[in-house]
Formats: C-alpha cells, sequence, structure tokens
C-alpha cells in the first residue's frame, strides 16, 4: 500500500466514488494510490475524483460456488472428471 | 557458450504423500543422471517456490535435502516465467564463470498437499491487494478479462480458442506422464462449466502434483548438445487493472530481444515450448511471438501448423492445459520436452525435426515474459 496521504475517499475505503492521481509536473495519470508519481518521480500527486463516465474495456462472468456454505468453491477442476 | 545438459521430469497429477521436496529431489535425480554427472559436481542450485510450502530460503532448504553443497544458490519467483528465467540465469552464471554445473529443479504438491480453495487463493495474491483483491477474482478471472478484449479486438471465437485445448489434449493422449488422457471435442470445451467466461472448465489448466529440473553446464556433458542460443526477458506490469494496451504487451518486447540476442527468426524455429495456462494465454503468446499472424493462430491448429507432424510442433507433451501445471514445474515440463525433442528421444512423440526451438514463459497475467532459443549442436 502508498504511504501516501489520502485526501479523497474512494470505493477501496467505501466510499462510492473512483479516485486517481495526476501529477502536476509531468501531467500523468495514475490510478493505484501512491506518494509519488510513477513517470517521473514527483512528489504528491493531486487526487482527483473520475467523472463517472467511461467506456468498459473487457468483461468476464465468473462463475463460482456460493461462499455461504462450507467451502467457497470458484473452481471444480477436479470435482468432476475431464470429459 | 552455455548447454542444458540434462533433464528430469516427473508424471504430473497425482503425487499423494510426495512433499515439495520429494517432488524436486526426484526431478533433480533424473536430471543428474540424464547429463552423467554426479550430484557432488553440482555446484550452482536454482530453484523456483512452492505455494503449498514457502519458505525464505528454499534453495539452501532443498541443497540440504538433497544432500549437496553448492558454491551458489537462491531461489527464484517470477510465477510462470519462473523455469525459463532460471534458465536465463543459470545461463549467464555458467557464461561467466560463476559455476560449472547449475542444477534448476521445481516441484510442487499443489494438487494433493493443499486444499483446491488454498490453491486458488494463493494464486488469486498476484491480484492488487488494495484494488483487485477485495472484489475477489481469481486468476482465471484476470485471463477472462483479458480474453473478452482480445476476442473483441481480433475477431477470435470461443470455438477458436477451444482449438488450443483440443490440441495439448490430443499431444498429451501420447505421454505416459500427462494429466489427462481423455480425448475432448471442441464442442466439449464449449459446453464445460462456465469458471471466468469467456473461459470454461476445458479453457483452463489443472492444478497439479508434479516436479521438473534440468541442468545447465559450460560445457556439453554428452555428444549432443542443447545450447542456449540467446534470451531475453520483458516486464511491463504486475497487476492486469496496470496493464498495458494489448498490442504493448511484454511478450513481443522480449522476442524481439532475444531475437536480436540469438541472432535467430521466427522462420528458423522448427519447434515451439510456448506457456499455456489458459487457452487464450496460448492463442496470445503465439501471435505475440510471430508464430501466427493476429487472430489466426486457431487457423493454424486447425490446418496442423502445431501438430506433431507440422511445421512448428507446439507442447508435444501436452503443455499445461493437459499435461498439467504444478507451479514452477509445469512450464519446466516444456523445456524438457525440447529438449527430449531437440536430442531425439521423445518416442512415439518425436516430431522430424526439432533443432531451433523457441520457448515462452509468462508470468503473473502477461506480466513478466520469457523467450529463449535452443539450438541443437553436433
Amino acid at each position: 500500500m502508498s504511504d501516501g496521504k489520502q485526501a479523497l475517499a474512494d470505493w477501496t475505503r467505501g466510499a462510492e466514488a473512483i479516485v486517481y492521481q495526476s501529477c502536476a509536473s509531468c501531467g500523468s495519470s495514475q490510478y493505484f494510490r501512491r506518494s509519488f508519481c510513477c513517470v517521473c518521480g514527483a512528489p504528491d500527486p493531486i487526487e482527483k475524483h473520475a467523472s463517472g463516465e467511461g467506456t468498459v474495456y473487457a468483461t468476464s462472468q465468473v462463475v463460482r460456488r456460493h461462499a455461504g456454505g462450507a467451502r467457497a468453491c470458484p473452481l471444480q477442476h477436479r470435482s468432476r472428471r475431464y470429459p | 557458450m552455455s548447454f542444458i545438459t540434462g533433464v528430469g521430469l516427473t508424471a504430473f497429477g497425482r503425487h499423494e504423500g510426495s512433499s515439495s521436496l520429494d517432488l524436486m529431489s526426484k526431478a533433480s535425480e533424473l536430471a543428474i543422471t540424464d547429463a552423467g554427472l554426479t550430484r557432488a559436481e553440482i555446484d550452482g542450485v536454482l530453484c523456483g517456490y512452492s505455494t503449498v510450502a514457502p519458505h525464505i530460503m528454499l534453495a539452501t532448504v532443498f541443497a540440504e535435502h538433497f544432500g549437496i553443497r553448492p558454491a551458489y544458490a537462491h531461489a527464484v519467483q517470477v510465477g510462470g516465467a519462473t523455469g525459463l528465467a532460471m534458465t536465463m540465469l543459470a545461463h549467464h552464471l555458467v557464461e561467466a564463470g560463476v559455476a560449472r554445473h547449475v542444477l534448476v529443479a521445481s516441484g510442487e504438491n499443489r494438487l494433493t498437499g493443499q486444499s483446491r480453495d488454498a490453491s486458488i487463493l494463493a494464486l488469486a495474491q498476484v491480484g492488487h491487494p488494495d484494488y483487485e483483491v477485495p472484489l475477489g477474482p481469481t486468476i482465471p478471472a484476470y485471463y477472462g478479462l483479458v480474453a473478452s478484449r482480445y476476442m473483441h479486438e481480433y475477431g477470435v471465437t470461443e470455438a477458436d480458442l477451444a482449438e488450443f485445448a483440443v490440441l495439448m489434449r490430443k499431444h498429451a493422449l501420447t505421454h505416459p506422464g500427462a494429466q489427462f488422457h481423455d480425448p475432448i471435442t471442441v464442442t466439449d470445451v464449449l459446453e464445460s462449466k462456465p469458471v471466468a467466461l469467456p473461459l470454461k472448465l476445458l479453457d483452463c489448466c489443472p492444478v497439479s502434483d508434479g516436479g521438473a529440473a534440468f541442468v545447465v553446464s559450460r560445457e556439453r556433458t554428452g555428444e549432443t548438445g542443447v545450447r542456449v542460443r540467446g534470451c531475453a526477458q520483458a516486464h511491463t506490469h504486475q497487476h492486469v487493472t496496470a496493464a498495458p494496451a494489448l498490442s504493448e504487451l511484454g511478450a513481443e518486447i522480449a522476442i524481439a530481444r532475444a531475437k536480436q540476442a540469438a541472432g535467430i527468426a521466427i522462420s528458423d524455429v522448427r519447434y515451439a515450448a510456448v506457456y499455456d495456462s489458459f487457452t487464450i494465454t496460448l492463442a496470445m503468446l503465439l501471435e505475440d511471438l510471430g508464430l501466427a499472424g493476429r487472430g489466426e493462430a486457431a487457423a493454424r491448429v486447425r490446418s496442423g501448423y502445431f501438430s506433431r507432424d507440422g511445421e512448428v510442433p507446439l507442447n508435444t507433451h501436452g503443455g499445461l492445459l493437459s499435461y498439467g501445471h504444478c507451479g514452477v514445474g509445469g512450464a519446466m515440463a516444456h523445456l524438457v520436452e525440447t529438449h527430449l525433442q531437440m536430442t531425439g528421444r521423445a518416442g512415439n512423440r518425436q516430431v522430424r525435426d526439432a533443432s531451433i526451438a523457441l520457448l515462452h514463459g509468462d508470468g503473473g497475467v502477461l506480466s513478466s515474459h520469457v523467450s529463449m532459443f535452443l539450438e541443437l549442436t553436433r
């Protein structure tokens, strides 16, 4: 986890928001919180709220056994034989 | 120069009662014997990791267990790329004169040594601890995302991906050590249980017990030499959330560097050993490496290009998808099979010509890549 100061709460802290960081020095954006810009190394990137607008890039539907039972078991490679 | 002088591989599947160290030892014994060496002649040890028995000093734990006192030893961790990364390091170590005979070993009782949930949980930790893991993804989920995007961009279909599973199973049928020996069809793959759509059960490699090892030496120890001609790596990201665009992934960077290091073109390649954790992994890597045009790998499978008697036979032992996947040893099996093919010892799986081979490994979610060319010298 980053040691950077976080001003804005986001979904990883339970808030309904997506937050990213923007570098005042080189203008790069980054999603994972850090105390520095990972492109140019400048300290203290500015935190910004994402607008909420976007384009879906990729999807996957994950199918797993209901986790309420004794075992949460998303994959069953060996619980059945391959045909 | 460096040579792969000996190889060892256990069967993959269930090894009830065998520890990770047992499987590493078994494969190592086979590899050292194959090289015509004694264990006292091994002066370097590189090993992978075991999710079943994690240790901060696995190479020394193994060396003590196996009964050797190397001059150089440590573990290496690059996920699925570990086997080839160790081979690359061993190549440089023997070239630099640090060691004469480096034993590269890995083994894991991943199937019987821990619950399936524990395996899945351990592997899912390659995800970002704050931004990905809390959402509950699995490794197939990460690759499912990649698959959906790749299919969208290049017009690849689920039936196309199924071809890779069918080919790997067809190859596994001829290897007694493979985990799966029942033939499958494209329809079987398409109708198999959904895991992380578009990936279904038969698009995914299994969890296995097994071990693999080889010896990398400065000089050849037999008449036939399998020489490391050149190799290279590329590491573009760790987490899929931070991955570059599909056209900028590490496989293309690694293969470009390896071609330069080896002075070899893809058209020279006679045998291919490519990481196949999922059908999408194999499809993408074949195209990234230039073994097929973009979106055209499945058509090459259908035309027999990658079959035992095709232009570039691929993973003739059955790959991770059907020989099995025991962690680091999984991709090392690709190199063992390549060695057997190059030295004419693959029995009923023997291809006509494996004089120049291309190997490629991938760790994480297409995060870490190692490309390597091996060349037969007489």
